[in-house]
């Protein structure tokens, strides 16, 4: 949600390097990052920070890693899973690469690469030699109350 | 004809304090030498002691390099001095202790706790009971780390510990077990129960 980004961050893990000169911190084991509605879980995860200390990427790998946030009150969560989660602070965007699924209610993306845009809820989803891209949306809900349309004449 | 300018003599650094506070520890140091219990020179000690030997309190002592830049000062309420014997070896114990570390004659580091125990000062000292940390501005984001027990290494620039550590800053606070920090390279390892609260980002 917008005020996600106003919220802290929080990490939790089993052990952390930290190497300020670099700007960069590296944890490993059971990672965990939330700040308001994302959750993103891996087995590590490498944070790079610009010179004022403000995060600019983060990068969560996992068997697979998991991204959760919620994106659009009217919507569900979007959820992904993927070997490799970068998350990108200064685009607002999150990149899911190698057996990437990206699901939101019914509708589901898969392939090899999915870009999805936190800003502008754009999604773009490319395939390789190996493996093509495929998107699932639920077929369109009727409107609520309209009858149905039944079978042979009422007398 | 341009005026020739004036060079006025950079005032020197008068150097003669440090001088007398060096004469001062050297004389105290010598008259605790000699007059208690030494080895005068035939292999018997005159007193085996299992107290202090010495006890100087109300201790300041600095260390400077090279350039006579201060490299460390050492404040504190009491030192006792254990001498070498079947106890153990020879070791210092200062009490309430408030160590400054300089790095390139700018303040680095700054530490107190309730007690320290050392065996050797330059690379070795044992800060336990409230023990806090504080990073210089000048040495980058100004930190406070906290634990109950702190292991300095000055020489090496290095700071170690089993216990749980909490370190605040500007960006937010984290904390874990066992912490080994280089204050040189600027890198901190946590080694379990890791939890970092970043502040939201001002972007």
């Amino acid at each position: 949600l917008p005020e996600d980004s106003r919220q802290p961050i929080r990490i939790t893990a089993d052990h952390a390097t930290m190497d300020e000169g670099r700007g960069e911190a590296a944890y490993r084991g059971s990672v965990r990052i939330t700040q308001g509605t994302l959750d993103v879980q891996g087995d590590t995860l490498t944070l790079k920070v610009d010179k004022e200390g403000a995060l600019t990427t983060a990068r969560t790998l996992g068997k697979p890693a998991r991204y959760q946030q919620k994106t659009d009150p009217a919507k569900g969560p979007v959820v992904a899973t993927a070997d490799e989660i970068l998350f990108d602070n200064v685009n607002s965007t999150v990149t899911l690469i190698g057996n990437a699924v990206l699901r939101q209610d019914a509708a589901s993306f898969t392939g090899p690469r999915i870009v999805y845009s936190i800003a502008r809820k754009q999604i773009e989803a490319s395939g390789n030699g190996s493996q093509r891209v495929e998107l699932v949306f639920p077929p369109q809900q009727r409107e609520a109350g309209k009858p149905k349309a039944t079978t042979g004449s009422s007398k | 004809m341009p005026s020739r300018p004036t060079w006025t003599r950079a005032p020197e650094m008068d150097i003669r304090p440090l001088l007398q506070t060096s004469i001062v520890l050297l004389a105290v140091g010598a008259f605790a030498y000699y007059g208690f219990g030494h080895d005068d020179g035939d292999g018997r000690t005159r007193a085996e002691h299992t107290g202090p030997d010495y006890i100087i309190a109300g201790m300041q002592g600095w260390q400077a390099d090279e350039q006579g830049r201060p490299l460390r000062r050492f404040d504190g309420s009491e030192l006792l001095h254990y001498a070498a014997g079947s106890a153990g070896p020879e070791r210092f114990e200062m009490n309430a202790p408030d160590i400054r570390l300089y790095s390139d004659g700018k303040p680095g580091w700054h530490l107190t706790a309730n007690q320290a125990t050392s065996t050797d000062p330059g690379t070795d000292i044992w800060l336990e009971g409230r023990v806090v940390a504080l990073r210089d501005a000048s040495q980058g984001m100004p930190l406070r780390v906290e634990t109950e027990r702190l292991h300095a290494n000055p020489r090496a620039n290095r700071l170690d510990t089993p216990e749980l550590v909490k370190i605040t800053g500007p960006q937010g606070r984290m904390s874990g077990r066992g912490l080994t920090a280089d204050l040189q390279s600027r890198t901190l390892q946590f080694n379990s129960a890791v939890e970092v609260l970043y502040a939201p980002s001002r972007r």
